[in-house]
């Protein structure tokens, strides 16, 4: 997984359990989306999910929504 | 400060009388609520220099030793991307660093609590982690291997509940113990695996606390299903379904509970002004006897004053002091009774007046947000208000506003961004308060007494007003001065808990003594400025000149032939004739012929500029103050037909109507739009840390309703609505 954007978002992603290496399971679709990381329900705007990247492996599976994070390499 | 390097760069603690405790924690980790448990009411808002955000502190007595508790914003890592976070990092190591560190996380999700553990644990500061919540994890089955938990941190781990108190008397033990460790404290010993990581450190960081939790807690406490009810609260109809319904009952709870205790402040200080008037004597008294009693007097309330208002005795603060003590020691006693009463008392009352809607207002809030329901609302309305560059969170003090611009602001603390809390403080005030209702009352009875709908129209048509108003600004400040989009959405949605009462009061208690000491007292300081305008220089009966001594001596020529009842009918009749005459001839009498030229355009004759003027303080006093100039009764209510029927028969000098519908929907606009509010401006420079924020925002405001005030009336005029 991967996250791209400007420094400051990046940073606030990545506090969030965001980043490299972490499960991330979609709980609910739409913008803003509902996220499942570290433990805690994450509420994240498309904008921001859009520079969330995640390799096919990556994937955990919570709903049907997956393709809300676009799919891309790390 | 007592931290002092040693040879080594180690960090020794020396003994002082009391300690500097730092509570840091991510949100939602019920750091506030063992600070509230820990301090009860000895905990005080404080302002540190050069920090605009606000600090809690207080003091906790552990076996005869006072620990000074300061509670940090909550965060979830020290890489400060917002001012408050770099306030929290500032205070950890900058000159300000505290003594012990003690790290709040959330028994129920250690891990990623961990995180910012880990950052805090490499400042080299002694620390101290405080497992909050631990009945709640037991309860989920969810079990802390504390000493296993304290090896990884290298810091003692002790377990508490702000339910039970249970572990409190450790937590005093452990702090007091880690303060002043027996052995020193071995810097950079602690090794998260981020010391030599090349790749992503927060990866690294979350790959070291998910093997650390791993061996520390067992059983599972997190849940990866979204329940039903938030499905509810965070459906795209639903959801705001829900948010306006709740945001409506509390604000049902405003102004029907409000009501009660702000009719009894408005009377109290009713009866306090009427009671200290009494206290002043009737008769001349000898000058210096006078001037020994009052100028004593007048030190003491300065010394109260600035006591409350947290303003240091320096040179400059003393010499103004003493001036203005003598200066009053020198008046007269009737005017130093105006000065208390209509001045002082009346000013302080201004003030008090709004805490009851405060009140329940935080109250309210307080219990939604330890609810944890707070953020999804703010998630709901993320989708309405991104469209004019506000995020989710600025719906609900653009809601307070409605009621009173003051808790709106107030309530704006919850939004993150800096950039994002200014726009929407600034453009706070352009909603529709309960102030402006007697102004549009006054405004609809002068357009459509004799049709509610209409009526109805007009109340409407200024609330849309104020809210397209309102929402223009925040577009066109997005575009200007505070450039950007907001703060794109990432937000915790904590899970549910039960508020505590306890937390909710101590809540209100606080942000009810932050209005009261800073803006209080700089309301009271601009009602006596003008107070001061309104009534110098004063006029006596025997200084009426032209008209108004004729009127005068045609009525005392009466009163030798009238009846007791006639006789005090005529003496209110002539003060209102020298009230009338009083305030013309005063400063801000002639000030509001001498803005004539500015107001002019807008169809405003003098007498509506000393309205405008002496309402600066508070819109509202617009309609007492036009009562007194045009001659209506002085008590008259805004809607009352005999202040209607004289603002209806006044006429300009070539025998126009000064109220036309022109000029009504002008006075109607510009009072929708103008700032005209100095409570709010002192709490505006009171939030935002600056008297500029609030400088703007009067003279965008100002601007605003002046521009708009004078195309409604020019197109009203031109369609034949002036006459």
């Amino acid at each position: 997984m991967g996250v791209a954007g400007n420094p400051e978002l990046q940073v606030r992603l990545k506090r969030m359990g965001i980043c490299d290496r972490r499960t991330i399971t979609v709980l609910q679709a739409g913008d803003p989306m509902i996220l499942s990381v570290v433990g805690a329900k994450v509420a994240v705007s498309r904008y921001l999910a859009e520079c969330v990247q995640v390799g096919e492996t990556d994937f955990a599976v919570g709903s049907s929504a997956e393709a809300n994070i676009e799919a891309g390499t790390a | 400060m007592n931290i002092d390097d040693d040879s080594t760069g180690r960090a020794v603690s020396l003994p002082r009388k009391q300690i500097r405790v730092a509570l840091v924690g991510n949100p939602n980790t019920g750091k506030t609520t063992l600070f509230n448990l820990l301090t009860g009411l000895r905990a005080r808002t404080a302002n540190y220099p050069g920090i605009t955000v606000d600090l809690r502190q207080g003091t906790w007595s552990v076996s005869g030793r006072d620990i000074e508790l300061i509670d940090l914003p909550g965060l979830y890592s020290l890489d400060a991307v917002s001012p408050e976070e770099a306030v929290v990092e500032e205070f950890l190591s900058g000159e300000r660093r505290p003594d012990l560190v003690a790290v709040v996380m959330d028994a129920t999700n250690v891990e990623r609590n961990l995180f910012l553990a880990s950052e805090v644990r490499e400042l080299n500061l002694p620390t101290v982690i405080v497992l909050t919540l631990s009945d709640a994890a037991r309860s989920r089955g969810v079990s802390v291997d504390t000493a296993e938990l304290g090896k990884a941190l290298q810091s003692p781990v002790i377990a508490v509940s702000a339910k039970t108190g249970e572990g409190i008397d450790e937590l005093g033990a452990a702090l007091l113990e880690s303060v002043n460790p027996s052995l020193p404290i071995m810097a950079a010993e602690f090794d998260s695996c981020v010391a030599d990581c090349t790749g992503c450190t927060f990866a690294a960081r979350y790959d070291w606390a998910e093997q650390t939790a791993g061996t520390a807690i067992s059983g599972e406490a997190t849940d990866d299903r979204i329940s039903t009810i938030d499905r509810i609260l965070t459906h795209r109809i639903a959801g705001p379904a829900v948010f306006l319904t709740l945001m409506l009952g509390v604000f049902f709870l405003i102004f029907s509970l409000a009501g009660i205790p702000m009719d009894l402040v408005d009377a109290g200080f009713g009866r306090i002004g009427e009671f200290i008037g009494n206290l002043f004597p009737e008769s001349p008294v000898n000058r210096a006897v006078w001037f020994a009693v009052i100028a004593p007097l007048s030190m003491l309330v300065f010394a109260l004053g600035y006591r409350l208002a947290e303003v240091e005795w320096s040179r400059m603060s003393g010499a103004i002091a003493i001036a203005v003590s003598i200066l009053v020691a020198t008046l007269q006693v009737d005017d130093v009774r105006s000065l208390v009463v209509d001045g002082m008392v009346a000013g302080i009352g201004g003030v008090v007046i709004f805490l009851p809607q405060i009140c329940i207002l935080f109250f309210a809030i307080t219990l939604l947000e330890d609810s944890g329901y707070m953020a999804r609302a703010a998630f709901v309305m993320e989708r309405f208000m991104r469209f004019v560059g506000l995020p989710g969170k600025a719906f609900v003090p653009m809601l307070s506003a409605h009621a009173c611009a003051i808790p709106g602001i107030m309530a704006a603390r919850t939004i993150d961004s800096r950039r994002d809390r200014l726009v929407t403080i600034l453009i706070l005030p352009l909603l529709t308060c309960s102030a402006r209702l007697p102004v549009y009352s006054m405004v609809a009875a002068l357009l459509f007494a004799d049709s509610p709908t209409m009526a109805a129209v007009v109340f409407t048509g200024a609330y849309l007003l104020g809210i397209f108003a309102a929402l223009f600004a925040a577009w066109v400040l997005r575009l200007t001065i505070l450039k950007g989009e907001s703060q794109p959405l990432v937000l915790e949605l904590p899970p549910f808990r039960r508020p505590g009462l306890r937390n909710a009061l101590l809540v209100v208690w606080d942000r009810a003594r932050v209005f009261l000491q800073n803006a209080g007292s700089a309301i009271v300081m601009f009602s006596v400025i003008l107070w001061a305008m309104a009534h110098y220089p004063t006029l006596d009966e025997a200084d009426l000149t032209g008209s108004a001594a004729e009127q005068v001596a045609a009525l005392r020529a009466e009163t030798t032939e009238l009846t007791e009842d006639q006789t005090e009918a005529v003496e209110a009749e002539v003060g209102g004739i020298v009230a009338r005459q009083q305030l013309a001839n005063s400063f801000a009498g002639r000030l509001g012929k001498a803005v004539a030229p500015i107001f002019d355009p807008l169809g405003f004759d003098w007498k509506i500029n000393v309205g405008v003027i002496s309402s600066f303080a508070a819109r509202e006093v617009v309609v007492s103050t036009m009562a007194i100039v045009y001659g209506a009764d002085e008590e008259a209510e805004e809607g009352d037909t005999s202040l209607v029927q004289t603002l209806r028969n006044q006429t300009h000098d070539n025998g126009r109507p000064v109220f036309t519908t022109a000029t009504c929907l002008s006075l109607l606009v510009f009072f929708v739009l103008a700032m005209q509010c100095l409570p709010t401006q002192a709490v505006t420079k009171r939030e935002t840390g600056s008297w500029n924020w609030a400088i703007l925002q009067l003279v965008y405001m100002s601007l605003m309703a002046w521009g708009a005030a004078f195309v409604v009336y020019q197109v009203s005029a031109a369609y034949g609505l002036n006459a």
